[in-house]
């Protein structure tokens, strides 16, 4: 991994078209000004770790779960709220 | 090949067109390939179920119906992609558990499909806080 210091204002090169500048320093929080081209997918790593993960445990529950036996309840109270309502 | 063996005692699906997934889904970034398998008497869920391995399947639902306030910001280097808006569908992938009040939807990536153009994404709807594990059917059964 490479390591660099920058300074707010600061900016840094990644490949030809993409430019990061340090925007704002407040303590632990850093402000990132991102110019990209628009087909770069630009993702905060926390939510791709929590949907990375919670893709794979609906995969994993899908096979400990009696599917159609448990779609089949929620079926079944969403008629009933339907029909509480009319 | 057995349309939904990512099951667990898999029902007869029936089989749907391939959907190609040009970047994956999140964090799975190889499966490419799915089809939008319908389930026998549910018109609320259907298996999004990988061609590229046969275990591996999503339980997804279109999430107005227990969300109706439910949106998010489409980039348009999706939109550009994903042809007509209305042919283009917004599924959220449900965790399942063994009671109803116990199942999740992941409403922080969705899952954009045109069945017609056979083309889908999973995107970060990032902008709201979403969770991954927002409750389907909160009150589930407990009258």
């Amino acid at each position: 991994m490479l390591i660099l210091a920058r300074k707010k204002n600061q900016s840094l090169r990644i490949g030809d078209d993409i430019v990061i500048t340090v925007v704002d320093v407040q303590g632990d929080q850093i402000r990132l000004g991102i110019n990209a081209p628009q087909d770069v997918k630009i993702l905060r790593q926390e939510l791709y770790d929590a949907v990375k993960d919670s893709n794979r445990q609906a995969a994993q529950a899908a096979h400990q779960v009696d599917v159609a036996a448990v779609l089949k309840q929620v079926k079944q109270l969403k008629e009933e709220e339907t029909g509480s309502k009319n | 090949m057995p349309v939904n063996s990512a099951l667990k005692n898999p029902p007869d699906a029936i089989e749907e067109k391939v959907i190609t997934f040009p970047e994956g889904l999140i964090g799975l970034e190889d499966y490419r390939t799915f089809t939008l398998a319908a389930l026998p008497d549910q018109e609320l869920f259907r298996v999004l179920q990988s061609l590229d391995d046969e275990f591996f399947g999503l339980i997804v639902t279109e999430p107005f119906w227990f969300a109706p306030e439910y949106s998010f910001e489409l980039p348009d280097t999706y939109t550009a992609k994903l042809g007509k808006p209305e042919d283009v569908q917004v599924f959220v992938a449900i965790t399942l558990a063994d009671e109803p009040q116990d199942i999740t939807a992941n409403l922080l990536g969705p899952i954009v499909i045109n069945r017609k153009l056979g083309v889908g994404f999973q995107v970060l709807a990032a902008e709201k806080e979403y969770s991954t594990r927002y409750k389907i059917c909160p009150s589930g059964g407990s009258k």
